[in-house]
This record gives C-alpha cells, sequence and structure tokens, in this order.
C-alpha cells in the first residue's frame, strides 16, 4: 500500500469506516430490543427500520470510499491481467477516470435529492416522520468523499501514465486475489498467535 | 405543438384489476378515446423499479408524463395531500367520495404549485379493514395485540386504541400473521383475500380506517402543450376511468367480504370462513374520539409546518364535509 | 422504442466492457445512463437520484451488513478453526477422509454465513494447512473447498436470497426454508460423488489419521456449538415469529458478540477489524446493487423485458424448455460475470417471463441461487476458484478448476432433480407457512 494518495486517504476513510461499523453495530442492538420488547413486553421501539434504511444508505456511501482505497469495487482481471503492460496501463486509467465520473455524478444527483427534500421539508414515511434531509444529509456527505477520492484516484492515474506505467499498474490494476488472501492468511496467523 | 408519446408508470401489478382490466386497457385505448395521435409507453411502477414515495419528484420533473400515485406514500414530500383521507375521517366509501370532492380543487392547485402535475383522477383501493388471528368482539379487544401499519398516523390511532404497531413490509405480512409476529394486518378485502390472508388469521372486523386513495396525475407542461379543445378530450377520457375505478372498489371489496366470511354472492374471491366481528355504534364513537384526539393533532402539526395555513383549508372542506374540526 | 439490434448491441457492449476491467458498479451504470440519453431524455437520466437513495435506503437489505458482521465475528474469534477440527473427528472415516470434512465445514459455516465468497475464503484457510503432506489428491482438495463453499448462499441464510427477495417482494423467510433440503441434498450429493471416486481410485484419498480417542472426539463436539446456536437462534427467531428475517439477522450479530465474548476474543481491535471488513463488502455490494436497481428502471420503463417476454411467450415454449435454455444462458454469462452482479443484473429481465410461465417465485429464487453457484466455480470469472487458488498459492489455478469438475456435475443434476421435483424446495416453506 504504498501508493501516496492511499497513505492520505486511508486514515480518513478507516476512520469513518469505523464509525459505520458502530452504526450497525447499535442498528443491531435496537434491533435486538425491538425484538425481545414487541415478543414479551408489547412495547415497539417505532423507527427501527427507519433507522436501518438510513444506517444501511449511509455505511454504503461512506464505506464505498474506504473500499476504493482498497481496491474493493469489483472488476473482472482475468482478460486485463493477461494484456501487455501498455494496454493494462491504459485500462487501468480508463477504470479510474470512469470510476471518476460515476462519482461525481453520483455526488450531484445526491445534492440535488437532498435540495429536493430541503425545499419540499420532505419526512421519511415512518412514525418518527424523520425529516430527510439529516439522512440524506449524511449520505451526500458519503457521496462527497468518494466524489474526491475517485477524483485524486483519477488523476494521479492519468499522471502516472504519462510518467511511470509501473506504478500505474501496481497501483491501480485490479487488487489480485492474492492480496486479499494474503491478508485473510496474516489475520488466522495473528489469531493462532504463531509466527508468520 | 401536441405530444407525440405518452409516458405512464401505473399502479402496482400484483393490483390486477386495476392495472389488468382498467389502467392498461385505458391507456392503450387513449389514442382512441381522445383522437390524439399519441404513441403509448404504459408500465407498472413495480415493474419499471419505480419506488410509490418518488412519484411526485418523477411527475415534477417529467421522467414520466402521467403516473398512478399512491397519496399515503407521495404525502412524504406534502403531508397536505394525506388530507384527503385522513386515518379513521372517512370508515366507508360515500363518506369518502364526499371528502374527496370537497378536497379535489384544493388539492389540484396545490399539485400545480409545487408539484408541476394535473389532477386527473382521484380514487380508492377500497376500504382498509381489520384481519386479526385472535379472538375480537369489538375495537376494545385490540387492545394487546401487535397491528401492522404502513403510516404514522395509523400507528398513533393504534397506539390510542391500546394496540402496538409494528410496520412489516406487505409481502412479510402473511408470515408474519401466521406465525403471531402481528396479530392483525389492516388491507383491503380484495388485497387481504387475494393475498390469502383469510389463511392465517380468523375474525374480520369491516371498520374501514381508509381507503388507500390512489391518483392518476399528469405533468403540467406536458398537460400545457395540448389545445383546450384536446385536454378537456383527456380530461373527460381520464373521468371515466375514475368512475371505473370507484365502482370496483365498491363492487370487488363486497364481493371480497363477503368471500372472507363464506357468505354468497362470492364471486372473484376465494370463501374462507372469517368470524364476521359486526361493527356497532360504540366501535364508531371510539374511532371518531381517537381521530379527534391523535390523528387530526398530528396531522395538524405535520401540515402547517409546511403550510400555516393547511388546518384551515382542511376545516373549510374535508371537515365540514364529514363533520370533523381541527382545533 | 429500442430495437432487438439495439438491445442486443447493448447487452454485448455491457459484457465487454466488464470484461475489460471496468468497473462493474460503472459499467451498469453506464448502460442506464445510456439508455436513459439515447431513448428516454434527460429527466430519465436525472431520476439516478432518487433511485440511487431509494436502493440504498432499504431495511430489507440491512440484513447484508448484519449478516457479512456476524460471519467476521465467528472467524475473528477463531469459532471455525475449531469447528473445522471437531467435525474431522467424525466425517474423515468415510472413503475420501478429510474431503469429507472441507465439506462439512463449508455446510455448517454457510448455516451462519450469507456470503459463497466469505465461505471459500473462511473454511479454505483453515481446511489447505490440515492436508500439507497427506498424500490426498490436491485436485479434490481445492475442488471440495472451492465447490463445498458455494453452498454458502444455498443454505440460509443467503444474501443472494436477501436481495433477490427484495427486488422480487418474495417473502425471505420462504426463500430460506426453501433453501435448507435442497442445501442438504447437495452436501449429500457431493460426499456422495467423493465417496464414488475414492472408492474408484483410492489413490484420490490420502492417509487415514490415526482416529483420535472417543472421549477426546466427544469433548471436541461442544467447539460445533457456536455455529449451531447461530444457526437455531437465526432461524428459529425467524419461524417461531419473534423476528422478520432481517431482524433476524441482528440476533445472529448479538449472540455472536455474547459467544466471542464468552471465550475472551472480544476486544475493540477485533471488533474494528471486524467493521472494517464488513462496511467494506457492504458498500462494494450496494453499489453494484444501486447502480443495477437504476439499470432496471431503464430498461424497464425502455420495455426490453417486457418485449424479451413476449417473445420467449410467442415461442410456445413451456416450463422445461424455458429452464433448459435459461440454465444454458447462465451457464454462458455466469462464465464471464461476477455471480451476484449476474443474478441482480438479470433478475428484472428473466423474472417477469418467470412469472408468466408459471414457475413459483420461491422456486425459482432457489433455481437462481443455483445458477449463482454454478458462476462461482465456473471460469474464467470464478470467485471461489481463485480465492482458494489463492489461499494455496502454488500450482496452476486448472487444478482448482479440474477438481471442482465432478462437484459442478452434481449441481447441475441438482438443478434436474429440482425440475423435476418443484417439492424438493417447496415443501419446508408449505410445512412452515401453510
Ligand atoms: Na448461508
Ligand atoms: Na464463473
Amino acid at each position: 500500500m504504498d501508493n501516496p494518495i492511499t497513505r492520505v486517504i486511508q486514515p480518513v476513510a478507516r476512520l469513518a469506516a469505523i464509525l459505520c461499523g458502530y452504526g450497525i453495530l447499535l442498528l443491531a442492538v435496537a434491533i435486538g430490543v425491538e425484538v425481545i420488547g414487541r415478543k414479551w413486553f408489547a412495547f415497539s421501539l417505532q423507527g427501527v427500520d427507519d433507522f436501518g434504511g438510513f444506517a444501511l444508505a449511509i455505511t454504503a456511501a461512506i464505506g464505498a470510499s474506504y473500499t476504493l482505497a482498497h481496491r474493493g469495487h469489483t472488476r473482472i482481471d482475468v482478460f486485463l491481467l493477461r494484456m501487455p503492460a501498455f494496454w493494462q496501463a491504459v485500462l487501468n486509467v480508463a477504470a479510474m477516470v470512469t470510476f471518476a465520473v460515476f462519482a461525481v455524478f453520483a455526488f450531484f444527483q445526491a445534492v440535488s435529492v437532498w435540495r429536493e427534500s430541503q425545499l419540499f421539508m420532505s419526512v421519511a414515511d415512518s412514525p418518527l416522520q424523520t425529516p430527510l434531509i439529516y439522512p440524506q444529509g449524511a449520505w451526500v456527505f458519503g457521496q462527497f468523499l468518494l466524489a474526491i477520492f475517485a477524483l485524486a484516484f483519477a488523476v494521479h492515474a492519468l499522471l502516472l501514465f504519462a510518467g511511470d506505467r509501473k506504478r500505474l499498474n501496481r497501483f491501480y490494476g485490479p487488487a489480485t486475489v492474492d492480496e486479499e488472501v494474503e491478508a485473510e492468511l496474516e489475520a488466522r496467523r495473528a489469531r493462532e498467535g504463531t509466527p508468520s | 405543438e401536441a405530444p407525440t408519446s405518452i409516458r405512464i408508470a401505473g399502479n402496482f401489478s400484483s393490483n390486477s384489476k386495476h392495472v389488468d382490466n382498467i389502467e392498461k386497457p385505458f391507456f392503450t385505448a387513449l389514442p382512441t378515446t381522445t383522437g390524439l395521435k399519441l404513441e403509448v409507453n404504459y408500465n407498472p411502477m413495480d415493474v419499471v423499479g419505480v419506488k410509490a414515495q418518488d412519484a411526485l419528484r418523477l411527475l415534477r420533473s417529467g421522467a414520466f408524463d402521467v403516473m398512478s400515485v399512491q397519496i399515503g406514500m407521495a404525502s412524504r414530500d406534502d403531508p397536505f395531500f394525506e388530507g384527503l383521507d385522513l386515518i379513521g375521517v372517512s370508515t366507508n366509501m360515500v363518506d369518502l367520495k364526499k371528502a374527496v370532492e370537497s378536497y379535489r380543487e384544493a388539492f389540484d392547485k396545490r399539485l400545480q404549485e409545487k408539484f408541476n402535475a394535473k389532477v386527473l383522477t382521484l380514487w380508492p383501493f377500497g376500504p382498509q379493514v381489520f384481519y386479526c388471528n385472535a379472538p375480537i368482539k369489538s375495537l376494545d379487544d385490540m387492545k394487546g395485540l401487535k397491528v401492522r401499519s404502513f403510516t404514522p398516523s395509523m400507528a398513533a390511532l393504534i397506539q390510542t386504541l391500546g394496540a402496538t404497531p409494528v410496520t412489516l413490509q406487505f409481502s412479510e405480512v402473511y408470515p408474519a400473521l401466521q406465525r403471531g409476529v402481528a396479530n392483525c394486518g389492516v388491507t383491503s378485502p380484495t388485497s387481504g383475500n387475494s393475498g390469502k390472508w383469510p389463511e392465517v388469521t380468523s375474525h374480520f372486523l369491516p371498520l374501514s380506517v381508509s381507503g388507500s386513495v390512489q391518483g392518476h396525475f399528469m405533468n403540467l407542461d406536458y398537460w400545457k402543450k395540448f389545445s383546450p379543445a384536446e385536454q378537456a378530450k383527456i380530461a373527460a377520457a381520464f373521468k371515466t376511468m375514475e368512475d371505473q375505478m370507484w365502482a370496483l372498489a365498491v363492487t370487488a371489496n363486497e364481493d371480497a367480504a363477503n368471500c372472507n366470511i363464506g357468505k354468497e354472492p362470492c364471486k372473484e374471491g376465494t370463501k374462507a370462513g372469517m368470524t364476521l366481528v359486526e361493527v356497532s355504534a360504540a366501535d364508531q364513537k371510539k374511532l371518531d374520539d381517537a381521530v379527534t384526539k391523535v390523528v387530526l393533532p398530528i396531522w395538524k402539526e405535520a401540515c402547517n409546518r409546511v403550510d400555516p395555513g393547511c388546518s384551515e383549508t382542511w376545516n373549510k372542506t374535508v371537515g365540514a364535509a364529514r363533520g370533523f374540526k381541527i382545533d | 422504442m429500442i430495437t432487438a439490434t439495439g438491445a442486443t448491441l447493448g447487452f454485448f457492449l455491457m459484457i465487454g466492457l466488464m470484461a475489460i476491467g471496468l468497473h462493474i458498479a460503472f459499467v451498469m451504470f453506464a448502460i442506464g445512463a445510456l439508455g436513459a440519453i439515447f431513448y428516454l431524455g434527460t429527466p430519465a437520466l436525472l431520476a439516478f437520484g432518487n433511485q440511487f437513495w431509494g436502493a440504498t435506503n432499504n431495511f430489507v437489505l440491512v440484513a447484508i451488513p448484519l449478516f457479512v458482521l456476524l460471519g467476521e465475528i465467528l472467524v475473528k474469534a477463531g469459532f471455525t478453526d475449531r469447528m473445522y477440527k471437531a467435525l474431522g473427528d467424525w466425517l474423515s472415516p468415510l472413503p475420501g477422509g478429510l474431503l469429507h470434512t472441507n465439506i462439512g465445514a463449508s455446510a455448517m459455516f454457510a448455516a451462519v454465513s450469507g456470503s459463497s465468497v466469505a465461505t471459500a475464503a473462511t473454511i479454505g484457510t483453515v481446511a489447505l494447512p490440515a492436508f500439507r503432506n497427506r498424500g490426498y489428491d490436491d485436485r479434490l482438495v481445492l475442488g471440495t473447498v472451492a465447490a463445498g463453499a458455494t453452498l454458502g448462499i444455498l443454505i440460509p441464510p443467503s444474501i443472494n436470497m436477501i436481495i433477490y427477495g427484495a427486488m422480487t417482494n418474495t417473502s425471505v423467510g420462504q426463500l430460506y426454508a426453501a433453501g435448507v433440503i435442497p442445501g442438504i441434498v447437495l452436501t449429500g450429493l457431493f460426499m456422495l460423488v467423493t465417496i464414488v471416486l475414492c472408492r474408484l481410485r483410492p489413490s484420490l484419498a490420502g492417509e487415514r489419521l490415526p482416529p483420535a480417542p472417543l472421549a477426546e472426539k466427544i469433548a471436541r463436539l461442544k467447539d460445533l456449538m457456536p455455529p449451531l446456536i447461530i444457526f437455531v437462534l437465526v432461524m428459529g427467531s425467524i419461524y417461531l415469529g419473534w423476528a422478520t428475517p432481517t431482524e433476524s439477522a441482528a440476533v445472529g450479530v448479538i449472540a455472536s458478540l455474547a459467544l466471542a465474548a464468552s471465550v475472551g476474543r472480544l476486544n475493540f481491535r477485533m471488533l474494528h477489524e471486524c467493521f472494517i471488513s464488513t462496511v467494506s463488502v457492504t458498500a462494494m455490494i450496494m453499489l453494484i446493487a444501486a447502480a443495477a436497481f437504476y439499470l432496471n428502471f431503464v430498461l424497464g420503463v425502455m420495455g426490453v423485458p417486457q418485449a424479451l417476454a413476449a417473445m420467449i411467450k410467442g415461442l410456445g415454449a413451456n416450463q422445461t424448455v424455458f429452464l433448459i435454455v435459461m440454465t444454458v444462458f447462465y451457464l454462458i454469462l455466469g462464465c464471464f460475470l461476477d455471480a451476484l452482479a449476474m443474478v441482480i443484473g438479470t433478475i428484472p429481465i428473466v423474472f417477469p417471463i418467470a412469472l408468466q410461465m408459471g414457475i413459483d417465485p420461491v422456486w425459482f429464487g432457489i433455481y437462481l441461487v443455483l445458477m449463482a453457484e454454478l458462476a462461482l466455480i465456473t471460469p474464467p470469472v470464478g470467485m471461489n476458484l481463485y480465492v482458494v487458488q489463492g489461499i494455496r498459492g502454488r500450482g496452476l489455478i486448472t487444478d482448482v478448476i479440474v477438481g471442482t469438475l465432478p462437484y459442478l456435475f452434481m449441481m447441475l443434476l441438482l438443478v434436474v432433480i429440482l425440475v423435476a421435483w418443484p417439492g424438493l424446495a417447496l415443501w419446508l416453506p408449505q410445512q412452515f407457512y401453510k
């Protein structure tokens, strides 16, 4: 992970991902309370599914940055890895630039959804009647991070294409399964306490 | 310049009586009935992956020229529209018709101003009644039961009746009723019957808490492209569909209600043996009180937040027609 | 509107852009956006935002991060390592020895994990070291893990079933129940073909382990308890009526946390690692799902699935012919597409057709899960093949591919059995929901 952009982005994306993880954990606990309350105490928290839907949308948006930094967004690599280095470089740049276009478009769309919710003072159709601008605000923030990071990667990839295509392919080629598996084995060795 | 094509998002395909028997034939025949040259593109909204909540936004932007809109769902973007059919205000189709007619003008004005769309039809799916898997004799017996609700004010009403509101997707209600996650479900006699709810419930309480009002709205820019004469033809055509929908809501649901309790005539539905719980005057009174006590104040707060004149408009229209007043 | 040629071109453009390594999510979005621009106009393109929010703000899909988190906690707390050892005690006396442990452990982990790729990674890292210098045929060792792990999405819980349920409005609880018996049958078929192969060529199986003392074997049985407890809690909470399928995932997460804490393996570092993998996988799946939902919207308005359905109906094909055609179509498509993306991308087209042909939506969900399982082990794009080869870290991927072949035929056999006897899937949900 010697990609300089990743090194800058990593701590932010990681912290955001961990915060989302706590959100998911909190949701699990809230659902647990809801299930037990409904079954034995005729009581319902109301709005757990509201919060759940928001948590998923926000987690997906904010988490997408971490996934991008770790090349976790699915790409098919079998054909790519069999091409000459030059064409790999071309396609890796293409992948990063097209993803950035997608991310920026998604961000502007998210902003327009948020502005509509603000204009109409829209509320969630659940007992809590949460004004949509709050959860959608967090969602827009997630899309903002993704758009900025994707742009940074795309620009970096373009610069490398002119300068150093070897590094381009190392940084922006699809994460090979080997790297993911190595991480998995590493984790297992850590669990067992055996030296790696 | 009059448009040459029309793109429609119709109602949910699972409502086959409305979609296959009325909407689809209506739109397919629209060029003939109006004499307009239009290429028709009609799809039920679930077929094209449109969420009912997004209807007003998609109409406003012109992504569709005409949409079948579930008022309850679309009220996310403006609670004013829900005023047409607030939970518990109109408990039968005759009263509902009065409420709808009194509100139609204000409704259309609001829709044009805020969402760039015009009302062409307003009609109900049918009475939303209770299916329970616990022995009940009156509304009082709802105490302690878990009742599936799908709108905020319904949840509030259910709580006032001493029951626990539970939120579930429609597809999860059948298993939930069967396994006791919920004790009662609220839906129309036809939807409940075709969804096989009588298999998992025993008591049928035909006290309608809503008519589940739907509408057909047209994008205003699209509407204005037609000449006044053409507009008149279009409006007249949609009026016939509206009448068909009202007739269907009444006849089909009477039939399905008979089927649920094993009575004749039962022509369309599946016959079942549910126990009919008669709606007493006391139940009706109890519901009216709950409406005044919780439903109206909650709605007033939500609606006046967006538009301070909201409850006043409602009092002059639906309130006057139905004998309710928001203080 | 769009012509047949246009639609075919669009389809091949999509496959082509995916094959050259652009991001799958981008490609699906781009095809949708192109369709919107050329055939529907700007408002349809700008409908993306609301479709995007609607697709991800979905309570039913909340089960995805919850089940991923549950699996992560079980692995990182070390429960899966011990489960594998305990299963080995009892399964390795069969002809084929430890190979059966791979299949059994996959089936068991499948009962708590919603993903086949996660099952392959988990069982692979636990299992492969156990085979070193034992004289087993490499190919079968790899094949049992790669193919066995596909059970992850057939035996409930299953992310594929959750997404299918959300997209087609089918009850996830019924889908789960429908997956149980086919899952057990497929596990049995996998073991059966292993026994047959090892009987025919005993050299395929390696040295027998000296059986552990019975007392020790019995003592280790307790290591099977954690996954069993979770499975019983998750499924039990659904079928006893305590929880909806989505809520049951949360019940599983809480139970796994309690179990991890009970063995002293719960700490912040471990929890944060679990969070990061969970959020990362969730974001990956949801971005593809959101793009696919948008593509569905555009294709639907353009009338592509409806036209295809009308065409197939016009051919007068019966259910069997339709399913044979579908199976061939999915086998080919599955060679080139990611399994989950393939199912999400094709549901909007094939589901309405299947409904029109009178096929039960729950049965069809199980059928689609099997098609996704096949896609996971067919080259060149087969995620499980790569995961297992990656864990092995030497030799040729061809070994893995050859090793999965006998199991691939068992999956096809199960498809045939399911077509001939739909009750295999539908009987259990009917018992629960009748
Ligand atoms: Na599973
Ligand atoms: Na494949």
